[in-house]
């Protein structure tokens, strides 16, 4: 019996080791003027917040694993002014005193995503500053197979795809997937001169290899329902993407799109059409996310700016499924908290939910929905430490590797079940030894 | 355009029972004392705005029946202050600057918002509608006689909703003919000059003056190439976009009756950009934004006595044309407003009409009465108007103001007196009443005991109810006015004392608290915009030093001030947690002292200035240095009518050092300030009397 209760102890003590050690979510909370940073881990919903702050609001984070399997999570200190590039902070989750290596200067500015295909990490950038000047985006690659300087071990390796201007309009990474090996950067164009009702141009979609080569690309739509496209989801081999239409006014009517990368081309084929909601009024006829769990359940933020009235921003919460979604079916709306709107939405398979990141005035939580769209649990600004920024779910960057079983053994979270029953099997061994 | 949706005029509950509490306190106190108003007592003295230089500092406590400093520029002549610069010798008041030291500059009051400070000069309100607060530093001080800041108290004579205070700028207005002129140069590329006369026209006085400054503003500090990790690529860099100029023109004439007055102000300055990472030697920078202000005013006014009421009326006239360059064309990384805002505009203008009037009453009573009307109207124009706001361009709205006070002498010898008030503004139909109440008392000619509480209510102004044009949108609805009480008591010693020598001394203290309701905050409501709501609450408390001591050559000042401002605003349920947390910009402790040693033609002073540090943020992550300044200069009369000024502003080059670190509580990297500072700086002044 004794031995029983050794090993629950045992157990309660190396559960919260790993959960300590790994976890599901890396956030920013901030009042705009601040921003703090914290994780949070397991079923449970561990909340460790104010782990590192900075003297900004609305900083980028992002994640991703190296080839060990080691998670690493990023802050970019996005400079919101021309002519200075952000800078990027790369922190080991057990360690927050400073970042691993100091910053890196060479990550591009505002990071719309990452991804690693083989050895390698990519990093979509929405733009290049240099002194008075921007530049179109770009993805920029970092070798992860230790060929960098042990100091900065994850330094640009130099191979950088620059996207041109379309037309003399910059052209602007929005989301990045990884498909079958294959790179998938979703742009968007605003020339920033006219009204954004006329300035807009086309979105694209480019296919690149490991080595950056630009294999393919393709407008999203032919008319204004494809314009400022700018999320995307990959599921069974496809991409589904949703744009606002426009200028995300009364005016706009957005869409969700499929494309297969299997497929002769890239062609997007509209699969539903925001315009076809029957209800649906003028301050929520674009899409403002999209995401897909791993069994095909998809959540859709379909919202919009009342340009009529007051520029007021609302948003409407689908629940839907792949399936459904290439069908033209949108599904069913999910209520939401009265006064708040959901600003983001990301799969987190590990715990099998939805994080939607909630907004309003005053209002800024983190909400775990089930796949019914149902809330499971509300963890709140003051538990953030502020109102939720942005936030990543780590261990699960978009990842290609070749062999599927090596693939599924990574990732922190294994690692600390790994720990767990590795220390389990010792004392169990130990008792046992004991007993004869 | 639609004005706001006026609510009545009714009282509402809370303001019903502080009316009865003041109606009931008020027939009190005058029931009691009534049969003593007819005994014959001197009433105090009569003081009136644009009245003339007090001589004796100790008649500054008589300005009002509250706490009030007066800064007098004389004192710092030739010393290149700006205006922020001479408040910030005041204690209770914080000034809180944006891009650097001779940037935007706004005044807090007892941790009050820089919305709730009124700012007059010569009896025109300086706050328009098209901004939030007054910009302290597009206000010239070198033809202004004195600086008065009243804080708890606002005298009847002011008729602005000045919840935190009133900063009352006079300019000089001598008897006697007068020519000055007076030349500067500074470090980083200042030059000053000041042209100004007075003599006799017609049957009154007149007073003109001419300034211009130009201010370069590129010093080098240390970046850290927005990289506080690495220690090998910070470098010097050289400022930029720190520049301004400044013209400004004065014109004053009064007779016993008349007077009138016309001021402009033009004030071109560069927005410096933010610093990290920018400023490297040898690197093209992108160009900062230019932010072009004319000011002015014109008024005319009469005052005259019909038996025993001295009373006046006035008219005024007052515009401001605000207007917001890129320099870099429409861009989506525009440095002002949001992207592709590259050019906007705000014209204001207000016609005003005055009336005031005082009078003793019996003996024991002298009656004070404002009356005021204004009409404002402001003109948006530029890129944000029609990118983001459907080209709504005119904006009106009016205010309707009535103050009453009546001083009391409550006891034969005149110093024991009870100074209630009432006011009621009215905003475009809405109104709304508070009430002060005062009662001081003079133990002796050395010991003087205030002590005031007062409600206090400021209405919303058209840039919090409809927005900037750019990023902050109209109210959702009629925003409700801010609401909050106030009390203080302080006490005042005039004298002379023995120490290291005779000493003429004089010393204040005063505890104040103050709580405001319904805080007009700015609060994000989309992923591009927000808004004002009605949704704080803070509650302030703290202590006021001011002291001097003046030997035959030696003089110290000091004023020193402990403030906890704290945010009350309730919890939202389930989300985030504000009640509790430090006020940001305001600094626990702050305080100055200033030794002067006169000799034979001229005098020496050394000057120390202290700002604890503060929050940046409302969640106390993040914090400003503390700053401690060294400043020392020399005066020297090189013939009766001319004086040479030189002296060093932060001889250690104290800002050299300011960072922005994280609270102790959590890791973060301490970094170059947004906006840094200019370290040590010279200056010389030739002041010239022809």
């Amino acid at each position: 019996m004794r031995r029983w209760k050794l090993l629950a102890l045992i157990g309660i003590f190396v559960s919260f080791w790993s959960a300590a050690a790994s976890a599901d979510i890396f956030y920013s909370a901030t009042d705009g003027s601040a921003s703090s940073f914290g994780t949070i881990s397991g079923a449970s919903y561990t909340v460790r917040k104010d782990l590192y702050t900075l003297p900004l609001g609305y900083p980028t984070v992002a994640s991703f694993s190296d080839l060990g399997g080691k998670e690493w999570v990023v802050v970019e200190n996005y400079n919101w002014q021309d002519s200075v590039s952000s800078t990027v902070d790369i922190f080991d989750l057990k360690d927050w005193t400073k970042p691993a290596g100091g910053e890196y200067t060479d990550w591009g500015t505002n990071i719309k995503g990452l991804a690693v295909v083989g050895d390698c990490l990519y990093i979509a950038s929405f733009e290049r500053r240099e002194a008075g000047e921007e530049k179109s985006g770009e993805v920029i690659r970092v070798d992860l197979s230790g060929q960098g300087s042990p100091d900065k071990p994850f330094e640009p390796d130099g191979t950088v795809y620059k996207f041109s201007p379309l037309e003399d309009i910059l052209r602007r990474p929005a989301a990045m997937e990884v498909v079958g090996g294959k790179i998938y950067v979703l742009t968007y164009t605003y020339d920033g001169v006219h009204t954004i009702d006329a300035g807009m141009g086309a979105s694209e979609l480019f296919e690149f290899d490991e080595n950056l080569e630009l294999l393919r690309s393709a407008v999203i739509g032919g008319g204004d329902s494809g314009k400022n496209t700018q999320y995307m989801a990959s599921y069974g081999g496809k991409l589904y993407l949703g744009s606002t239409g426009g200028a995300q006014g009364a005016s706009s009517i957005g869409a969700v799109w499929e494309v297969n990368p299997g497929g002769t081309d890239l062609e997007a084929t509209k699969i539903v059409d925001l315009g076809d909601i029957p209800d649906l009024d003028a301050t929520a006829r674009s899409v403002y996310g999209v995401s897909i769990a791993d069994d095909g359940t998809a959540l859709l933020i379909v919202g919009g700016y009342d340009s009529e009235n007051d520029w007021s921003f609302s948003s409407r919460l689908y629940v839907a499924t792949a399936s459904a979604l290439s069908a033209g079916e949108y599904g069913e709306p999910i209520s939401i908290p009265e006064g708040t709107y959901v600003e983001s939405v990301k799969y987190d398979a590990k715990l099998d939910v939805f994080w939607c990141g909630m907004s309003g005035a005053g209002y800024g939580n983190l909400e775990a929905r089930g796949k019914s769209g149902a809330i499971l649990k509300t963890i709140t600004a003051n538990e953030l430490g502020n109102n939720i920024g942005t936030f990543a779910i780590i261990g699960e960057t978009p990842k290609y590797e070749p062999s599927v079983d090596s693939a599924s053994s990574g990732g922190g979270c294994n690692a600390g079940i790994g720990a767990f029953a590795f220390l389990l099997l010792a004392f169990s061994a130990l008792l046992k030894i004991r007993e004869k | 355009m639609t004005a706001f949706d006026g609510r009545g005029a009714e009282f509402a509950p809370r303001q019903k029972n502080r009316l009865r509490a003041f109606l009931l306190s008020f027939l009190l106190i005058a029931a009691a004392w009534g049969p003593q108003a007819r005994a014959a007592v001197e009433l105090p003295e009569e003081v009136v705005i644009d009245s003339a230089v007090h001589e004796n500092e100790e008649e500054d406590k008589y300005l009002s029946p509250g706490a009030v400093t007066v800064v007098r520029p004389a004192e710092y002549a030739g010393e290149q202050r700006t205006l922020p610069d001479l408040l910030e010798e005041v204690p209770g008041l914080r000034v809180i600057r944006l891009q650097g030291r001779n940037g935007y500059a706004v005044a807090s009051i007892r941790g009050s918002t820089s919305a709730q400070v009124a700012v007059y000069v010569d009896g025109t309100l300086m706050n328009l509608q098209s901004e939030s607060a007054v910009d302290l530093s597009s206000i010239p001080v070198d033809n202004v006689e004195r600086v008065e800041v009243y804080r708890g108290y606002i005298p009847a004579r002011f008729g602005a909703q000045a919840m935190g205070g009133v900063v009352n700028i006079v300019t000089k207005f001598p008897d006697k003919p007068k020519t000055n002129v007076s030349l500067g140069i500074g470090s980083f590329g200042r030059r000053k000059g000041n042209l100004s006369h007075s003599t006799r026209l017609g049957d009154g006085k007149f007073f003109g003056s001419f300034g211009y400054e130009t201010y370069g503003g590129d010093f080098e500090y240390w970046n850290d190439n927005g990289t506080p990790y690495i220690d090998s690529d910070g470098y010097t860099g050289e400022r930029r976009g720190n520049g301004f100029d400044n013209t400004d023109i004065l014109l004053k004439w009064e007779d016993e009756h008349w007077r009138a007055r016309a001021s402009w102000i033009r004030r071109d300055r560069e927005l410096a950009l933010t610093a990290p990472g920018m400023d490297k030697p040898g690197v093209p920078q992108a160009q900062s934004a230019l932010l072009d202000t004319s000011r002015w005013d014109v008024s005319i006014g009469r005052d005259q006595v019909s038996g025993s009421i001295h009373w006046g009326w006035g008219l005024s006239r007052t515009g401001q044309e605000k207007d917001y360059d890129s320099r870099q064309g429409n861009t989506p990384t525009s440095p002002i407003g949001g992207p592709n805002v590259s050019k906007s505009g705000y014209d204001s203008t207000r016609t005003g009409i005055s009336l005031h009037a005082n009078t003793p009453v019996g003996e024991h009573h002298f009656f004070e009465l404002l009356a005021e009307y204004s009409d404002e109207r402001l003109h948006v124009d530029g890129d944000p108007l029609y990118i983001y706001l459907g080209g709504i361009e005119d904006y009106r709205r009016t205010d309707w103001n009535f103050d009453l006070q009546d001083t009391i002498t409550l006891d034969r010898a005149g110093t024991f007196l009870f100074t209630p008030s009432i006011r009621w503004h009215s905003v475009d139909g809405e109104g709304h009443f508070t009430w002060q109440a005062a009662l001081s008392k003079e133990f002796s000619s050395n010991w003087m005991l205030k002590g005031t509480f007062g409600t206090y209510a400021r209405s919303p102004n058209l840039y919090e109810q409809y927005g900037d044009g750019a990023f902050i949108l109209p109210a959702e609805s009629a925003l409700a006015w801010e609401t909050g009480t106030q009390l203080d008591i302080g006490v005042i010693w005039n004298g002379d004392v023995k120490l290291l020598g005779d000493a003429r001394a004089s010393a204040s203290l005063s505890g104040f608290m103050r709580e405001t309701d319904d805080l007009v905050e700015f609060q994000m409501t989309s992923p591009r915009y927000g808004r004002y709501f009605n949704i704080a609450q803070s509650e302030v408390k703290g202590m006021e030093l001011q002291a001097a001591l003046d030997w035959e050559k030696w003089n110290i000042s000091l004023s020193g001030t402990w403030m906890d401002g704290i945010n009350r605003t309730p919890d939202i349920p389930g989300s985030v947690r504000y009640d509790g947390m430090k006020l940001p910009n305001r600094p626990e402790w702050s305080g100055t002292a200033r030794l002067t040693r006169k000799f034979g033609r001229g005098s020496a002073f050394v000057e120390y200035q202290y700002v604890g540090k503060n929050y940046i943020d409302s969640s106390e992550k993040y914090l400003f240095d503390a700053r401690n300044v060294f400043n020392v200069g020399v005066k020297y009369d090189v013939s009766p009518t001319a004086r040479l000024t030189v002296g060093v502003n932060d001889v250690f080059g104290d800002a050299d050092d300011w960072r922005m670190r994280p609270d102790p509580r959590f890791n973060g990297p301490t970094q170059v300030l947004w906006y840094p500072v200019e370290g040590r700086s010279y200056y010389l002044t030739l002041d010239v009397d022809l």
